[in-house]
């Protein structure tokens, strides 16, 4: 009596996780379904070449090219990558091993609550505070592809600290022990130690980062100018591909219209590519640690 | 620097293992070592001589404070928050308890084994060359050879000289436990802590060590010098068979009023024939149950 009882709410709860599990993965599907289903006419309407080889976006006036766009995404993604990788993995060691206990504590909630600040006030402080102070020092209008690295930088400072924390974490005491144990320092144990183990874990972390850098639409969109031209001097404009969607989704009709899915296909592609990364990270950083 | 000849891989191992000397003078001192855990003694007033070049085993039952007593030696205890040590620990004349004491300099000379054997992740040479490296030993082919000379003295070499550039993590327990014993000799201490080292192992694996720590006591190579030096070694064991068949003196701790203490100490065979204490008769009678 009693165990049926059990085997039922077993049961019945089997269920209900496996219908929230293909609940998840078919809106996943029907995303990515919708978003290939609206953009397939580009291929036989516009042609897949063009968003290559067109010379300009002018989408009224028949100019497709996407690659000044993505290539301003990938740049200011590498940017804030570039800055924030580091940034975090040592705002992570001094946090977890040079911080006083109660420093660290507070730190870690200052970084938390860095991490749940809208998108919005960071690119409404980048616009108030940045992109003036880069306008003086810089010269130009402000609004520009450093506004944009730095900005992001910031936003996806929390998320390498924090996932990178808890790479370091998972490093066992007696990893760090014995370290010790051998004569190496606090800085020679974690450059020599635990910073090689906890590599995979930091490198996914930075991965993800990088993630969140290039879906970032709403404070790019505030503080990089938005001029659709090849990144180069850090002090121009530029438009990214999210803020190119944002900008123009409102008005835009025909061939336009499914130029801007298609580049919705291209973000996508972009993004599953670095998740595909991700897990092959994980995977080696299991190895790793399994001695594999 | 000069470096060691390379013995032929197994002399060691069939080679006889030379006596502990029978006058032995301290190679460390403990005065009144208390260790504290958040102001709370957890072993108290330790009074202990560790004679040269000999194997000193601490036995006792669990949480009597013979990991704390033996971490605070090489001040791995500087380590644990809240953990305090007081009392005075002369190695060869110097207190190594004193503030001015350079812990990790301290380390060196003063090397520990755990009871999971702690290789890092990463290759079986990586793990022998990067302590080394981190304590000074410039030249890559001097790290070279020294690594293979460490994996001959503890009998690994033949076991793994064909893959020195796979994880270290995918050797066994016992491998794992060797090669850190070698990752620690290297650095030729004049000291080395074993804490319950054979507890995670088998029973062949812990036959291998234990002999290998009666070799590793008649002498070892390693940096800094040619000429084979003895080690001293201080085995907290809970195996009192091991502690008789390994160790030339034996100390004995045990709980007395809530708080850790060493009841006595002596050469192995005396204090498992002639124990002076109640406590020690009955436990090491254990023996016999
Ligand atoms: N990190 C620690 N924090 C607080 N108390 C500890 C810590 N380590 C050990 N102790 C306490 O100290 C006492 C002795 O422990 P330990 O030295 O590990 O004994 P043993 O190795 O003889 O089993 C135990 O009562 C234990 O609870
Ligand atoms: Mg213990």
């Amino acid at each position: 009596m009693f165990h049926r009882h059990y085997r039922l709410i077993d049961a019945a709860g089997a269920v209900l996780l496996r219908a929230c599990g293909v609940v998840s993965a078919s809106v996943v599907v029907l995303i990515v379904g919708f978003l290939v289903w609206k953009s397939w006419p580009a291929a036989t309407d516009i042609g897949l070449g063009r968003f290559l080889v067109d010379e300009r976006w002018a989408p009224t006036s028949g100019g497709f090219s996407l690659v000044a766009m993505a290539a301003a995404t990938a740049a200011v993604t590498l940017g804030a990558v570039a800055l924030a990788g580091p940034l975090g993995v040592a705002s992570a060691l001094f946090s977890r091993y040079y911080a006083p206990r109660g420093v660290a504590a507070v730190y870690r909630r200052g970084v938390e609550l860095l991490a749940g600040i809208p998108s919005v006030v960071f690119g409404f402080w980048g616009l108030v505070t940045l992109v003036p102070l880069i306008a003086v020092w810089g010269g130009g209008a402000g609004a520009s592809m450093l506004a944009a690295v730095l900005v992001l930088t910031l936003m996806v400072l929390p998320t390498v600290a924090l996932l990178g924390e808890s790479a370091l974490a998972a490093v066992a005491l007696d990893q760090r022990r014995g370290a010790a144990a051998l004569g190496l320092g606090t800085w020679a144990s974690l450059w020599r130690v635990v910073l090689p183990a906890a590599a995979p874990g930091l490198a996914s972390a930075v991965l993800l980062a990088g993630l969140r850098a290039v879906g970032e639409t709403m404070a790019v969109l505030m503080v990089a100018g938005n001029v659709v031209r090849l990144p180069g001097d850090p002090l121009a404009p530029v438009r990214v591909l999210t803020a190119n969607i944002a900008l123009e989704m409102g008005y835009a009709q025909g061939d336009h219209r499914l130029a801007l899915f298609f580049s919705g296909v291209v973000l996508l592609t972009l993004v599953a590519g670095g998740v595909v990364l991700a897990d092959v990270l994980e995977r080696g950083r299991r190895k790793a640690v399994r001695g594999g | 620097m000069s470096l060691p000849v390379l013995n032929e891989p197994d002399l060691h191992l069939v080679g006889q293992v030379r006596p502990a000397p029978a006058v032995a003078h301290p190679l460390l001192r403990a005065c009144c070592v208390t260790v504290s855990y958040g102001g709370k003694p957890a072993v108290r007033d330790v009074e202990l001589e560790i004679a040269h070049g000999r194997i000193t085993a601490i036995i006792g039952p669990s949480g009597c404070g013979k990991s704390s007593f033996l971490a605070s030696l090489n001040r791995l205890t500087d380590l644990i928050g809240g953990c305090t040590v007081s009392g005075a620990a002369m190695l060869e004349g110097h207190d190594l308890l004193a503030p001015g004491v350079d812990p990790v300099a301290l380390r060196r000379r003063v090397g520990m084994i755990f009871q999971k054997p702690n290789p890092f992740a990463m290759s079986i040479r990586k793990n022998l060359e990067m302590p080394l490296k981190a304590n000074g030993v410039r030249g890559a082919a001097d790290r070279r050879d020294l690594a293979e000379q460490a994996l001959r003295d503890v009998g690994l070499w033949d076991e793994v000289s064909g893959r020195l550039n796979q994880s270290a993590l995918r050797l066994s327990g016992g491998q794992q436990q060797r090669l850190c014993i070698a990752r620690a000799v290297v650095l030729r201490p004049r000291l080395l802590l074993l804490d319950e080292p054979c507890s995670a192992l088998d029973p062949m694996a812990t036959q291998r060590i234990e002999e290998l720590l009666t070799e590793l006591r008649g002498g070892c190579c390693g940096l800094d010098s040619d000429e084979e030096s003895p080690l001293t070694q201080v085995v907290v064991t809970h195996n009192l068979a091991q502690a008789k068949r390994i160790a030339d003196d034996t100390a004995v701790f045990w709980v007395r009023e809530g708080c850790g203490v060493m009841i006595e100490s002596g050469p192995t065979e005396s204090v498992f024939t002639h124990p002076q204490e109640e406590e020690t008769r009955r436990y090491v009678s254990g023996l016999q149950g």
